[in-house]
């Protein structure tokens, strides 16, 4: 209501934007309604008070003293509410200023460090990324593991190109497949360039015994496991399927 | 894998940008700490890398592993700062991704794997000296075959003394040291050598980019080091100049002082004059 009547005092402030923001906010009420409502009127006492709109009959005095008395109370209570905590006021003067480049570096690296492991993107998916794709590179090569005259070119590319370019093997083998129902996967077990990796894998989980660090491969590539040997019962489990398919729709 | 790197950074040097502006952070703390938690870091990606797949599965040398994995570190580092300097060289992470992409393939390229380095043209040929590549994939065949002898082959048969008039099937590729021979093949063509060195030799032949030479390895680190550094050094050059940057605040001729409108940006002030 104040607002109204301080803009009919002078409509050429603006005031109707303070009002549309008020109204926006769901104010006046509280401490910000307070705020843009002492500075409207604010606005509008600078302006011009004794200017009047005609179509208000109302006394100009009587509402220039509405505003004064609002502004002077607002004033007032603005004065007395904004008191500076004591123990505050000491802490900030105990800070040393300004913080050194050393101090903002360790507080930066701790927040850092906390983000780097609750977001994996930047390098905990990335560990994960490498360790699975080189483990998959290294079973590709399993054959050349052994030194011998036959190995020795396999070894040098085992060496050199798969760790550096773990991104580029694995989308066109296993990410497809990841997509596709079950029955899709029994065909694509029966693809060749697949079933020569599933042999890799089975060859590695053969000669496990020897490897105790190739057991903890072959636990990781158990499901791999599972789908080759499905597949390798000529096909049985995809016939179970695709009966299965025919009598849920004949 | 490093194009995450590049989106991920132009994603928060954004944030850090803005950050700075208002006064929260400095653009020097910010990449201390950037960098102090990237050392630690890298070395672990590579030893997700090369510990399983390379001595569990491939069973490499394993007293190698600190250098295998402190060339494949620096390799990635390497790698990482020139992800760092085109996720700032370009407001547009796309544009930096595509930059990074065209960057590592032209380092796969021009490693000497594909295509030897003589037979590359200048002023191309400096790519083979300017990406970190070459020196990792020398380095890390260095340090891996540097290792227990290869079966199927023989020095006894070859010794050092008779390199002048080599016995027949031996074949001599280091000078001043033991031949080797195969005497389960017939054609001494598939025969690389017993010892890491005789067989990286062998395969040098081929690949002009192997070879045995142990002085070779140190220089490679230093090449690697040098090629991360100078991304580095660009990435925190750029970082801070664009960090710094501000538009300039000018008046605008024939407005009066105190004139709101009269402020206005200095690039905008530019084209309108």
């Amino acid at each position: 209501m104040l607002l109204i009547l301080a803009y009919l005092a002078n409509p050429t402030c603006p005031p109707p934007h303070s009002y549309r923001r008020s109204q926006h906010l769901g104010l006046p009420g509280g401490a910000a309604g307070a705020r843009i409502l002492s500075l409207t009127i604010a606005r509008v006492v600078l302006c011009a008070p004794w200017q009047v709109n005609r179509d208000f009959h109302t006394d100009p005095n009587k509402v220039n003293d509405i505003i004064k008395v609002w502004a002077n109370r607002s004033r007032t209570e603005s004065r007395d509410a904004v008191q500076p905590d004591p123990s505050a006021v000491a802490y900030t003067n105990n800070m040393p200023n300004p913080v050194s480049l050393a101090t903002q570096g360790v507080t930066l690296f701790k927040r850092h460090a906390l983000v780097t492991l609750r977001d994996p993107t930047l390098y905990v998916g990335r560990m994960a990324t490498f360790f699975v794709l080189c483990i998959f590179f290294s079973i590709v090569y399993v054959n050349a593991r052994d030194r011998t005259q036959d190995t020795a070119v396999d070894r040098l590319w085992v060496v050199c190109p798969p760790p550096t370019t773990p991104q580029l093997g694995l989308n066109f083998h296993l990410q497809s497949p990841l997509r596709v129902s079950t029955l899709q996967i029994c065909h694509w077990c029966r693809n060749k360039a697949m079933s020569e990796m599933l042999c890799c894998v089975r060859h590695a989980c053969t000669h496990a015994h020897t490897l105790s660090v190739a057991r903890s491969i072959c636990l990781s590539f158990f499901a791999a496991r599972v789908v080759c040997r499905l597949s390798s019962v000529d096909g049985r489990y995809c016939r179970l399927r695709l009966q299965r398919r025919v009598q849920t729709h004949p | 894998m490093g194009v995450i790197v590049v989106y991920v950074f132009n994603e928060e040097y954004k944030l850090i940008r803005k950050e700075k502006r208002n006064g929260m952070v400095s653009a020097g703390s910010y990449l201390l700490a950037r960098t102090l938690l990237e050392a630690p870091m890298i070395v672990l990606l590579s030893i997700c890398a090369v510990s399983v797949s390379g001595y569990g599965v491939m069973r490499f040398h394993a007293s190698n592993f600190h250098l295998l994995v402190a060339i494949h570190a620096l390799m990635l580092w390497a790698f990482e700062s020139m992800a760092l300097l085109f996720s700032v060289l370009f407001d547009n992470p796309l544009l930096g991704m595509l930059m990074y992409m065209n960057f590592w393939f032209a380092a796969f390229l021009f490693s000497g794997l594909m295509v030897r380095e003589s037979s590359v043209v200048w002023p191309l040929r400096a790519f083979c000296y300017v990406l970190p590549l070459k020196f990792s994939v020398q380095g890390m065949a260095i340090i891996e075959f540097d290792g227990p002898d290869f079966a199927g082959a023989q020095t006894a048969p070859c010794p050092a003394s008779l390199a002048s008039t080599p016995p027949v099937g031996c074949t001599y590729n280091l000078v001043g040291e033991d031949g080797f021979t195969c005497p389960d093949m017939l054609s001494q063509q598939g025969c690389y050598g017993a010892t890491g060195k005789q067989v990286l030799e062998s395969i040098g032949q081929q690949f002009k980019l192997i070879t045995s030479d142990p002085d070779t390895l140190s220089r490679d680190f230093a090449y690697i080091l040098g090629i991360g550094a100078f991304f580095k050094f660009s990435y925190i050059l750029v970082f801070m100049l664009k960090t710094m940057k501000s538009s300039k605040i000018t008046e605008r001729p024939g407005a009066g002082h105190g004139d709101a409108g009269a402020i206005t940006r200095g690039t905008r002030a530019a084209a309108a004059v």
